[in-house]
């Protein structure tokens, strides 16, 4: 895979703006200016478009080849007042603004409209690996040469659906969260050491310890990386064996593991952590090791270009 | 007349989300769609249907009535009192 650089980050979570690591302020009347636009936003497609707009604010629209978004469960505040709708009017008289902004694809869409972008526009919905799924496609889109392509992943939590997730026992091991994550991709920079991704891969199924150390060692050696010379971050649950890997890996001083806020598309924050930690990083690169409920996992390798 | 339409106010700006509008700032006699007014559009005008469909069991039997009937908030009220079955 070539290099695909990472030339701007932005997130929003906690009510907080954080751009390229720095925090910002974050104004949503300022940022979408349209009140009737606004109100008729939940929480998590405001998040989203402000997010993505962001992101985006210093290119001019023609220059932006993609839109890829990213979600695990959807704007679902949306999706659960149209639900209890149809229950509440016996599946008559429906309001048509819960059922409009509920589509999965409500935040790539809203972005394109308000900036007058007219380029390829998709968004992945694929559970735990959605976030993956979307960054492997804007991967090949700037392979193709696609310029600016726009990423993202967005998921919210709400009262009903973290009580069902507490009730499934999803919750034992996590902590939930939710969050609205961007990055602006490109296959050059004029940066010197700019973040960049090198590789990517996703597996589904129980993944074993020893699934996982080789699985790190076939990374390793089709990018001509010694394990050794890897930061190598073990995400979540696998933070809790990341010893025990460090023992069949070999030997590597530089093995940690981070434990982040659990939904579908977290590995996007998590990527956003693991470019902050590059900056402190000059030649070293990061493999991210992560797993969503013991049944999607990711690998995903980066460093400054 | 003056109670229904403070009544409408308050039920449009919950059903229409209309978070930065008070009951004082709607001018019960202003138009609700395009400019000088609320500012309303196509899917405001759906959910204004569904208001008087679930709250007042009114149907909008004639779809050319529209324009007149969703002028303002005083056309709205007008039309429920001629036409209130609940």
């Amino acid at each position: 895979m070539k290099p695909v650089y990472i030339t701007r980050t932005c997130q929003i979570a906690n009510d907080q703006l954080v751009m390229d690591g720095v925090e910002a302020v974050l104004d949503y009347k300022e940022i979408i200016a349209d009140p009737a636009l606004r109100r008729r936003m939940s929480r998590i497609v405001k998040m989203g478009v402000a997010c993505g707009l962001k992101c985006i604010e210093e290119l001019a629209p023609e220059s932006i080849d993609a839109i890829i978004t990213a979600t695990g469960f959807g704007c679902l505040a949306d999706t659960e007042k149209f639900i209890e709708s149809i229950v509440a009017n016996s599946e008559r008289l429906l309001n048509p603004t819960p059922f409009i902004q509920s589509t999965f694809n409500t935040i790539g869409g809203q972005i394109a409209l308000l900036r007058g972008i007219h380029s390829y526009n998709v968004t992945y919905a694929h559970r735990g690996l959605s976030f993956e799924s979307a960054l492997i496609d804007a991967a090949m889109q700037v392979a193709e040469g696609k310029k600016n392509v726009l990423l993202g992943a967005i998921d919210e939590i709400t009262a009903s659906s973290a009580d069902i997730q507490r009730r499934l026992g999803m919750t034992r091991e996590y902590e939930l969260g939710e969050g609205a994550n961007f990055f602006v991709l490109n296959a050059t920079t004029s940066v010197k050491d700019q973040p960049a991704v090198f590789d990517i891969d996703t597996r589904s199924g129980k993944q074993t310890e020893d699934n996982l150390v080789e699985w790190i060692v076939e990374m390793a050696d089709r990018n001509n990386i010694k394990t050794s010379d890897l930061w190598i971050i073990f995400i979540n649950s696998l933070s809790d064996i990341k010893n025990n890997i460090k023992e069949k890996l070999g030997p590597n001083n530089n093995i940690m593991g981070y434990k982040s806020l659990i939904y579908p598309t977290f590995t996007a924050s998590v990527l956003d952590y693991a470019i902050n930690m590059l900056m402190g990083l000059t030649k070293m690169k990061i493999l991210l090791v992560t797993e969503y409920q013991h049944i999607n996992y990711s690998l995903i390798l980066l460093g400054r270009g | 007349m003056e109670e229904l339409i403070e009544k409408l106010k308050g039920e449009l700006i919950a059903e229409l989300n209309l978070e930065e509008v008070t009951p004082a700032d709607i001018d019960a006699e202003a138009p609700l769609f395009g400019d000088g007014g609320l500012g309303l559009d196509s899917i405001d005008a759906l959910e204004i249907i569904l208001i008087l469909e679930r709250n007042y069991g009114i149907k909008i039997e004639n779809p050319a009535q529209g324009k007149e009937i969703f002028y303002s908030v005083k056309t709205l009220a007008e039309y429920i009192t001629a036409n209130q079955k609940k």
